[in-house]
C-alpha cells in the first residue's frame, strides 16, 4: 500500500512511533500527486493500531474500526462538499472533540489539504497545534507549504516528500496499470512526473477525456472543428480542467518552438501533430494564447461564476481572431 | 504523558531561562520587585520568540505562594499547577477559536468574581488579533478598569490588527527576533542536556533557517534529530532543509544569458527531483534578480543584505538593465500566475521560457522612436537559432494589463532632444507638443493652443476663451519648465486669449477623427454584404454604432 518512494519515510516514522518519540504535529509536504494523503491515512491507521508491528495489523478493533470508517479517535478534516476552504467551524468542532478522552492511546487528526484552511481556521488551530491536550497527533498534508501561515509551520515538524526518480516512478506505475494503453511513459509525462496523479488519470478514465480535449483543440487550431461546437462540447466538463489541458497543450507548442525535444513534452504522444501545426503560429501568438487561458482560468476560479460555454467561446474566438489577423 | 517535542519540553519556566528579550525581562522584573504592576500587558513579536512564555511566567510570579516576586519558587502548588497547565485562576483563552462576541461576554461575566485560589485572576488571551471587532469593543471597559484582582495578558503576532482603543489601554512589549548566536547557544545547551551528539555548523544552518524564531529552531532541531537518528550532523541538516544552493539559481541565469532552453528544462527537472517548493524557488529567483539589478545600478555596492555578492555581480555585467527589469517583471507575473499553472513546476518552467522569449528593444537614441508609446514597440521576441520555426516578431505586449516597460533613462532624453530640435517655427507647435511631456490639465491646455510668436526670450501662445480660466501661475511655470527642457533655453511664456487663425493640435485631431468617421460610415454603407442585409431584412444602421477600425 505504501508507495516505494515513501517506504523509507514510513520505516522512520514507525520507528519514532515505537520509540515513543513521535511529535504531535507533522507537516507532510511535497507536490500533489505523490501519494502524501494516502501515506497520511495509512500512518494514522498505524498510529491507532493496537499491535506493535511494522504495518497495521488489520485485525485489532482499532484497525477494523478504521476500515469501517468509524474510528472514534480519528478525524479527517477536509473542505466540505462543494467548498474550497476548511472553515473555522470545522476547526472549532475538532478542538472541542479533542478535549475529550478517546477510546485508545492516541487521537489522530488529518487535515487535508492544510493550505485550504482559511485565515480564521488556521489561527483557530494554533493553540491546539502547539499544545494539544492528551496524546494527539495532528498530520497536516500540504502541497504548498508557502501557502501556510508561518505560525502554523513553526509548530510542526516537516516531512518533505521528494518525488521518485523517473525510472522508479515509471516502474511503479507500470506495475499498477491494468491495461497497456495508454503507455505509462505518456501518462507520466501528462502528469508532469507525478506518479500517483498519473495512476489517477488512467484509473478514473480522465485520461481519455483529456486526450479528447486536446484532439478537439487540435481540430480547432487547424480549422477542422468549429469554435462553437468545441465550446459546446467542453462546456459539459469542468471548465477549469479544460483550461488546464489547453494550457499544457499551448505550453508544449512553446517548448517545441523554443527547440525542446518531443520527449520533453507533456503531450508527448501528440508531438508529431504538434510539429505539423507549429509553423502556423508565431511564438508571440503562443504566449498570448497562454495569457488568454490564464485570464479565463482566473475568471473561473474567481467568485464571479461565469457561464462556462460563453467563457470558452469567447476564449476560442479570441484565438481565432488572433490567428486570422496574422 | 508521551513524548513532548523540544519546543514544549524546553519552554522556559522562569525569567532566568529566557533567551534574549532582556529589555522585556528587565522591565517586568523591576515592576514585580517594586510592585508597580499594570493591569493589562500586550506582548507582540513574530512566531516563537516567547510571547506566551513570558505571559505564563508572569502568571506564576503573580500567584506564587511566596508572594509577588520576579523569581517564583517553583515548589508551591500555584507554581507547579501553572507549569502543568491546570491552575484554576490562570484562564488561558484561545482567542482565535473563540472570536465571537458571545464568547467574550461569557468570559467577562466571570471577571467580577474573586480568584478561587490564587492572588490574582490572570486572563491570558493568546492570538488576540483574531478577535472580532465586537469582541474587542466588548472588552474595552473591563480592560480599562478591571477589578483589582484581575490581570490581563494579551499575546499576538499581529499587533496591526488590534484596534487603537485596545492598544492604548495596554502596556505593550515588543519581543525581538532572536539572533543566530542566541539560537545556536540555546540549541547547544539543549543538546548537551539531552546528551545528543552534534556538529556546531549544523546548528548554525538550523538557526539561519529558523529566521529569528526559537520555536522554528527547535522544531527543526527535532526534525534533524529524527532524521539523523539521534545525532545532528551538517550533512543531514543540509539534506533535510533541502536548502536551495544559490548555484542552482546562478545556473538558471547563466542559461538565460546563453539563450539555452534545453539547459533551463534540465535545471527545472533537477530542482523538481530535489523536491523543492517552486513557490519558494520563485521567491528566491526574484530576490536574486533584485540583487542583480541593484548591483548593476551600483556596481561598487557592498551590502551584507546578501550572502554572496560576487557571482551576481559577474552575472549582472552580462545583462543590460532593461533585460534585468524585464526578467524581474516576468518573474513577478510568473509568481502571480503560479497558482493558475497545471502544476507549480510547469508554471516555473514556463516563466523561465518566457524570459527566454522576450527581450527589450534597444531604446533608440533619437527622440522620434520614443514618441510612440514605449509599450507598443518595446518588446520583441527573440529569434531563437535552435528552432527553425521561431522568427523574430514585433510583440505588442506580453500581457495586456501590466506590460513590463523597460524604462529609458531620462538623461538620455534631454540630450537627444537638443540635437533634434534645432529650429522652431511658428507652425511647429504640433511638433514641439509631444516632447513637452505635459500631463493632465497642462496637456489639455497645450492641445488647445497655437503658437503666435517665438523670440529668444518670449513665447506667446494663443488660447481659446474656453480654456482661459484654466491658466494660472502654476500652469505657466509648468509650461516654462517643459519648454526650457525641450528648447534648452529659458523663455517667458505668455498666453493671449482669443480665437486663433491657426488650427490647434486638438482641432487637427478632431478633424482627423471626423474624416475617419466619415470614411468608416461610407465604407459600411457601401459594403455589399451590408446592403444585402439592409434590403433583405429591412434593417437599419444605427448611426452611432459605426466606429473607425484601427
Amino acid at each position: 500500500m505504501i508507495v516505494p518512494w515513501l517506504k523509507k519515510t514510513w520505516e522512520k516514522m514507525v520507528n519514532t512511533l515505537h520509540q515513543g518519540t513521535l511529535p504531535h504535529a507533522l507537516l507532510i509536504s511535497g507536490s500533489a500527486g505523490l501519494g502524501k494523503f494516502e501515506f497520511a491515512v495509512e500512518f494514522a491507521k498505524k498510529i491507532l493500531c493496537e499491535k506493535k508491528e511494522p504495518q497495521s495489523c488489520n485485525h485489532c478493533h482499532s484497525c477494523q474500526w478504521f476500515a469501517a470508517n468509524s474510528h472514534p479517535d480519528y478525524w479527517l478534516i477536509e473542505p466540505e462538499e462543494d467548498k474550497k476552504q476548511i472553515s473555522i467551524a470545522q476547526i472549532r468542532d475538532l478542538t472541542e472533540a479533542l478535549g475529550k478522552t478517546g477510546y485508545g492511546h492516541y487521537q489522530v487528526v488529518i487535515i487535508h489539504p492544510a493550505e485550504a484552511m482559511n485565515r480564521a481556521a488556521a489561527n483557530a488551530l494554533l493553540k491546539t497545534l502547539e499544545e494539544p491536550s492528551g496524546q494527539v497527533v495532528i498530520l497536516l498534508v500540504c502541497d504548498r507549504p508557502a501557502g501556510l501561515l508561518p505560525t502554523i509551520r513553526s509548530r510542526c515538524q516537516e516531512i518533505r516528500v521528494q518525488p521518485p526518480s523517473d525510472e522508479n516512478a515509471l516502474e511503479w506505475l507500470t506495475s499498477k496499470l491494468k491495461s497497456a494503453t495508454p503507455k505509462p511513459s505518456e501518462l507520466m509525462a501528462l502528469a508532469d512526473g507525478l506518479p500517483v496523479l498519473a495512476l489517477h488519470l488512467a484509473e478514473s478514465g480522465e485520461w481519455e477525456q483529456n486526450d479528447q480535449i486536446s484532439e478537439d483543440f487540435l481540430g480547432v487550431l487547424t480549422g477542422k472543428l468549429s469554435v462553437l461546437k468545441a465550446a459546446e462540447k467542453w462546456a459539459k466538463q469542468s471548465v477549469e480542467q479544460v483550461l488546464t489541458i489547453l494550457s499544457t497543450f499551448i505550453q508544449d507548442l512553446i517548448r517545441l518552438n523554443l527547440g525542446l525535444s518531443a520527449s520533453q513534452l507533456q503531450h508527448s504522444h501528440r508531438a508529431q501533430e504538434m510539429q505539423r501545426i507549429l509553423p502556423f503560429f508565431s511564438l508571440q501568438q503562443l504566449w498570448s494564447f497562454l495569457t488568454e487561458i490564464h485570464t479565463a482560468k482566473r475568471r473561473v476560479l474567481s467568485t464571479a461564476n461565469p457561464n462556462a460555454q460563453l467563457l470558452l467561446e469567447s476564449f476560442l474566438l479570441s484565438l481565432h481572431l488572433d490567428q486570422r489577423r496574422k | 504523558m508521551g513524548y513532548q517535542v523540544l519546543a514544549r519540553k524546553w519552554r522556559p519556566k522562569s525569567f532566568a531561562d529566557m533567551v534574549g528579550q532582556q529589555h522585556v525581562v528587565q522591565a517586568l522584573s523591576n515592576a514585580l520587585k517594586q510592585n508597580r504592576l499594570h493591569h493589562a500587558y500586550l506582548f507582540t513579536g513574530t512566531r516563537g520568540v516567547g510571547k506566551t512564555t513570558v505571559a505564563r511566567i508572569i502568571a506564576k510570579c503573580l500567584n506564587c505562594e511566596s508572594g509577588i516576586t520576579h523569581e517564583p519558587c517553583e515548589k508551591c502548588s500555584a507554581c507547579t499547577e501553572i507549569n502543568a497547565g491546570r491552575f484554576i485562576d490562570l484562564i488561558e483563552v484561545d482567542a482565535a477559536s473563540r472570536t465571537k462576541v458571545e464568547d467574550t461576554r461569557e468570559l467577562l461575566d466571570n471577571v467580577q468574581y474573586a480568584p478561587t485560589k490564587g492572588r490574582f485572576k490572570v486572563y491570558l488571551i493568546d492570538e488576540v488579533h483574531m478577535l472580532s471587532g465586537h469582541s474587542f469593543n466588548a472588552v474595552l471597559k473591563t480592560l480599562e478598569e478591571p477589578p483589582p484582582h484581575v490581570k490581563f495578558l494579551l499575546a499576538t503576532t499581529d499587533p496591526q490588527k488590534i484596534p487603537m482603543t485596545v492598544l492604548s489601554r495596554c502596556l505593550q512589549f515588543h519581543l525581538k527576533n532572536l539572533t543566530i548566536e542566541q539560537i545556536v547557544a540555546q540549541l547547544i545547551y539543549i543538546l548537551e542536556q539531552e546528551k545528543i551528539v552534534f556538529e556546531t555548523p549544523a546548528l548554525q544552518q538550523l538557526a539561519r533557517a529558523a529566521d529569528g524564531s526559537m520555536r522554528d529552531a527547535l522544531s527543526l532541531l527535532d526534525q534533524a534529530i529524527a532524521h539523523g537518528e539521534n545525532q545532528v550532523s551538517l550533512d543531514t541538516v543540509r539534506a533535510m532543509l533541502g536548502t536551495l544552493a544559490p548555484s542552482h539559481l546562478y545556473d538558471i541565469i547563466e542559461a538565460l544569458i546563453n539563450n539555452d532552453a534545453q539547459a533551463l528544462y534540465e535545471q527545472t527537472q533537477a530542482l523538481s527531483e530535489h523536491g523543492v517548493d517552486f513557490t519558494h524557488v520563485m521567491e528566491e529567483l526574484l530576490g536574486l534578480l533584485h540583487q542583480m539589478a541593484l548591483l548593476h545600478a551600483l556596481p561598487n555596492l557592498t551590502s551584507n543584505l546578501f550572502s554572496d555578492n560576487e557571482t551576481p555581480r559577474e552575472l549582472a555585467k552580462k545583462l543590460t538593465a532593461e533585460q534585468l527589469q524585464l526578467y524581474y517583471q516576468i518573474a513577478i507575473l510568473g509568481r502571480r500566475d503560479l497558482s493558475l499553472a497545471s502544476t507549480p513546476r510547469s508554471g516555473f518552467e514556463m516563466t523561465l521560457l518566457r524570459m527566454l522569449s522576450f527581450y527589450p528593444e534597444k531604446t533608440s537614441p533619437t527622440i522620434h522612436a520614443n514618441t510612440k508609446s514605449a509599450t507598443t514597440e518595446a518588446l520583441q521576441s527573440k529569434s531563437i537559432p535552435a528552432s527553425s520555426h521561431a522568427q523574430p516578431h514585433k510583440i505588442s505586449s506580453i500581457e495586456k494589463p501590466t506590460t513590463p516597460q523597460p524604462k529609458t533613462p531620462t538623461t538620455h532624453h534631454s540630450e537627444s532632444t537638443h540635437k533634434n530640435m534645432p529650429t522652431v517655427s511658428t507652425e511647429s507647435w504640433d511638433t514641439i507638443l509631444p516632447h513637452l511631456k505635459l500631463t493632465g490639465v497642462a496637456l489639455a491646455v497645450a492641445q488647445h493652443c497655437s503658437l503666435l510668436s517665438l523670440t529668444d526670450h518670449l513665447i506667446t501662445l494663443q488660447v481659446s476663451t474656453g480654456q482661459a480660466p484654466l491658466i494660472n501661475d502654476k500652469l505657466i511655470a509648468r509650461f516654462q519648465e517643459a519648454i526650457a527642457h525641450v528648447l534648452d533655453k529659458k523663455l517667458r511664456v505668455e498666453f493671449k486669449v482669443g480665437t486663433s487663425e491657426q488650427t490647434t493640435p486638438a482641432q487637427k485631431q478632431a478633424a482627423i477623427q471626423e474624416t475617419r468617421q466619415q470614411h468608416a460610415e461610407s465604407a459600411i454603407h457601401q459594403d455589399k454584404n451590408v446592403q444585402a442585409i439592409l434590403s433583405t431584412f429591412g434593417a437599419t444602421i444605427l448611426p452611432d454604432s459605426v466606429e473607425p477600425n484601427d
